[in-house]
C-alpha cells in the first residue's frame, strides 16, 4: 500500500505562492521586527515610567493618558493648533491642482518651470524647513524683510488695513484673519505643494484627448468641459493626495506636536510619556484620515 | 480690418447678431484672442509663482558673499559692494563641513542602495505573484505610511540601544550591544524595506510592475527561466524609471531626514546634527571675526551665517537636481501614480 506522500511534490500555484513569499521575506522581517514590535513597545511603555538609565518600567496605569490631557499645559493647545493646520491642506490641494491646469499644455519652457516647481520638493523637506525655523534664516528674517522692502515701494499697502477694511463690511473677522494668514503664509504652501502638482499633473496626463475633442464637438464650454470632464476624471487622484499631504504634514518633524514629542523623549528623556503622546497623537490621525476618506471616497468616480 | 467694422454695427435682431457671431473670421479672432488671453494669464501666474520660489534663494546667495558691514547698508540691495567668501569659511568651520558631508552623503548613498534593492523585490512580490495573504499584506504597507514615526521611533531607540536579538546574546552571557550612533540601525531598516517612507516605494513599485505586460513572464517561463531569473534579466532592466525615481527619492529624503537620523545619530557629525552648530561661534570664529561674543551688531550676522549654512548642505542636493533634473521631473509624471 503506497501512502500518500506528505512531501508531494507542490503544484505550480503553489510554487509561485512560496515564491511571492519569498520576494516579500524582507517586508515581512521588517514588519515584524522594526514595526509591530516597537509599536506594541510603545503601547506598553504608555502604561509606564521608564527609568531614564536603564530604562526599567514601573507601572503606572493611565496616569501617563491623564496626565497629558489634565496637567500638561503644552499638549492640547499644540494639539489642536496642529488639528487646526489641516485646513492648510485644502490650501495646497487648491494650489497644486491649479498650478498642475496651468502646466498641462505644452508650452516653451515648460521644462524649466517644471524644473523650479520640482525644486520646492526640496525646499519643502524637513531639513531644509527646520533649519529656517531654528535659524530664522528664510520664513523670519528674509521674508520680514521682503515684506517690508514691498511696502516702502508700495505705499498703498501700509495704508490698507484689510481686516479693517472686510469688518467695516461686516464680515466675519475669523475668516478674515484666516484668509490674511493664508496670504502671508503662500511661500509655505507652495513650497510644500512640489510633490502634489506632479501627481495632479500624471492624473491630467492620463486622461485620454479624444474625450476632449467630443466634448468640444458637442459645444462645451471650457468651463464645462473642466466640471465634466477634468474634475471627475482626477478624482482618484485628489483623494491619494488629500490622504499624502495630510501624513505628510503630520509626519513632518516640523509639526508642533511631533517637535514636543521629540523634545520629551530626546531631551528629557521620558519615554513613557512620549509613547502616551505619540499614541494620542495616531489616534488622531487616524480619526482623521478614516473620516477624509468615508466623505471623499463615496463620491469619487472610478473608471473601472 | 473688415470683422472690426462689423463689430462696430451694433445688430439690431437677432439674425443679423447670429450673422456676425458665426462669421468664420469673427470666429477665428475670437478664438486666438482668447488664446492670446490665457497664455497670458498663464504666464503671469507661473512667473510670478517661479519667481515667488526662486526670490529666498536668490537673497540667499546673494547675502552669502556679502561682508559684514554690508549687511547692515541699506543701500545694499542683492548685489553685495565687495564680495568676499569669509562667511563660506565660517560656515564650513562651523558645520565641520567635509565630515558632515562625507558622513551624510554615506549614510544615504548606503540606505538609497538598500532600500531600493528590497523596496524593489517587496514590489515585484506583491505585483506579480498570487498568495493568500498579499490582500493584508498590501494592507499593512499602506498602514506604514500612515503611523508617524515618532511611534515606533522611541521604543526603537530603546532596541537599539541594548540590542540583542531574540536574547541570543545574553543567552551566550554577553551584554546587550548599543548600535545608537553606528550605521547598523540604518542599514537594518532600509534592507527590510522599513526605513523613511519606504511603504510609498513599495507602492510605486507594485504600480509599476503590474502595469508591465504579462506576456514577458510567461514567455520567459516556457523558455524554461527560474523565477529570479526572469525578474533579473526581464523586469529589472524594464524597471529603469521606477528604480530611478525610488533612487533619487530615497536618496533626497534620506538626506534631509531628521526623525530618524536625529534618533540613532545623536553625536555623529551629520547635517541634521551639526546645523544646530550654526547659532553659536567657537572663538576661533570670533578671532577671524575679530570682536568677541559680546558684540551686539554680531545679532544681525549670525542669520547671515546660518542661511550660508543652509546654502552649503544644500549645494550637494541642487548639483544633483541640476544632473538628474530631467529624470526627476519625467520619471514622477511617468510613475506619478501613486495609487
Amino acid at each position: 500500500m503506497k501512502m500518500p506522500s506528505l512531501l508531494k511534490k507542490p503544484s505550480l500555484m503553489q510554487k509561485r505562492s512560496m515564491q511571492g513569499y519569498l520576494y516579500i521575506l524582507p517586508w515581512i522581517i521588517g514588519f515584524l521586527l522594526f514595526f509591530i514590535t516597537p509599536m506594541i513597545q510603545t503601547a506598553i511603555y504608555s502604561f509606564n515610567k521608564l527609568d531614564k538609565v536603564t530604562y526599567e518600567k514601573t507601572w503606572m496605569g493611565l496616569k501617563n493618558y491623564i496626565h497629558a490631557f489634565r496637567a500638561d499645559v503644552d499638549f492640547p493647545i499644540k494639539l489642536v493648533s496642529s488639528l487646526k493646520s489641516l485646513i492648510d491642506v485644502v490650501l495646497i490641494l487648491v494650489f497644486a491642482y491649479f498650478v498642475a491646469l496651468l502646466l498641462r499644455k505644452p508650452f516653451k519652457g515648460a521644462t524649466i518651470v517644471k524644473a523650479i516647481f520640482f525644486l520646492t520638493v526640496i525646499l519643502s523637506s524637513d531639513l531644509f524647513m527646520q533649519m529656517q525655523m531654528t535659524s530664522g534664516s528664510l520664513n523670519g528674517t528674509q521674508m520680514n524683510a521682503t515684506m517690508q522692502e514691498t511696502q516702502q515701494m508700495l505705499p498703498v499697502l501700509q495704508t490698507v488695513d484689510f481686516n479693517k477694511y472686510f469688518a467695516d463690511f461686516g464680515i466675519g473677522g475669523n475668516w478674515i484673519q484666516y484668509l490674511n494668514d493664508s496670504i502671508s503664509n503662500i511661500f509655505n504652501i507652495m513650497v510644500r505643494s512640489g510633490i502634489q502638482i506632479f501627481i495632479f499633473l500624471a492624473a491630467l496626463y492620463s486622461i485620454p484627448e479624444s474625450m476632449y475633442e467630443a466634448a468640444e464637438i458637442e459645444g462645451a464650454t471650457a468651463w464645462e468641459i473642466f466640471w465634466i470632464i477634468t474634475f471627475p476624471m482626477t478624482g482618484p487622484m485628489l483623494l491619494v493626495n488629500a490622504i499624502y499631504t495630510i501624513v505628510d504634514s503630520f509626519s513632518s518633524s516640523l509639526n508642533q506636536v511631533i517637535v514636543y514629542i521629540n523634545d520629551i523623549s530626546l531631551r528629557q528623556n521620558e519615554i513613557g510619556y512620549a509613547s502616551a503622546l505619540s499614541w494620542i497623537y495616531f489616534l488622531c490621525i487616524a480619526v482623521i484620515l478614516a473620516i477624509v476618506y468615508l466623505m471623499v471616497h463615496k463620491k469619487i468616480f472610478y473608471q473601472n | 480690418m473688415p470683422f472690426n467694422m462689423q463689430i462696430k454695427k451694433i445688430p439690431q435682431n437677432g439674425e443679423d447678431f447670429q450673422n456676425i457671431y458665426f462669421n468664420p473670421k469673427f470666429v477665428q479672432a475670437r478664438k486666438s484672442g482668447k488664446k492670446l488671453l490665457s497664455k497670458l494669464l498663464r504666464f503671469v501666474f507661473l512667473a510670478g509663482f517661479c519667481f515667488a520660489i526662486l526670490y529666498p534663494i536668490i537673497l540667499m546667495v546673494s547675502k552669502a558673499f556679502m561682508q559684514r558691514m554690508d549687511v547692515f547698508d541699506n543701500t545694499v540691495i542683492l548685489i553685495p559692494k565687495t564680495f568676499t567668501l569669509q562667511n563660506f569659511q565660517i560656515a564650513i568651520l562651523q558645520l565641520d563641513y567635509w565630515k558632515s558631508l562625507t558622513h551624510t552623503l554615506f549614510l544615504s548613498t548606503m540606505i538609497m542602495v538598500l532600500e531600493t534593492a528590497s523596496c524593489l523585490l517587496v514590489g515585484y512580490g506583491f505585483a506579480r505573484f498570487n498568495f493568500k495573504l498579499r490582500g493584508l499584506c498590501m494592507a499593512l504597507v499602506v498602514f506604514t505610511i500612515i503611523v508617524p514615526p515618532q511611534l515606533i521611533l522611541s521604543s526603537m531607540y530603546v532596541q537599539f540601544k541594548m540590542f540583542d536579538p531574540l536574547g541570543l546574546i545574553s543567552l551566550f552571557g554577553g551584554k546587550p550591544i548599543s548600535l545608537i550612533d553606528t550605521y547598523w540601525p540604518f542599514a537594518m531598516l532600509a534592507s527590510t524595506a522599513m526605513a523613511t517612507k519606504n511603504g510609498l516605494f513599495i507602492l510605486i513599485f507594485t504600480q509599476f510592475f503590474r502595469n508591465m505586460p504579462k506576456e514577458f513572464q510567461e514567455a520567459a517561463f516556457i523558455d524554461g527561466a527560474s523565477s529570479f531569473q526572469t525578474f533579473r534579466k526581464i523586469m529589472l532592466p524594464n524597471a529603469k524609471t521606477a528604480i530611478v525615481t525610488v533612487a533619487l527619492f530615497g536618496f533626497l529624503w534620506q538626506y534631509n531626514d531628521l526623525n530618524y537620523t536625529s534618533m540613532f545619530l545623536r553625536s555623529k557629525e551629520v547635517f541634521s546634527n551639526t546645523f544646530y552648530r550654526l547659532s553659536t561661534f567657537t572663538t576661533q570664529v570670533y578671532d577671524m571675526l575679530g570682536t568677541n561674543q559680546y558684540d551686539m551688531t554680531l545679532d544681525m550676522y549670525y542669520p547671515v551665517i546660518r542661511s550660508t549654512g543652509v546654502l552649503l548642505i544644500l549645494l550637494p542636493l541642487i548639483l544633483l537636481f541640476l544632473v538628474a533634473q530631467r529624470q526627476f521631473v519625467e520619471s514622477i509624471e511617468r510613475v506619478g501614480i501613486v495609487g
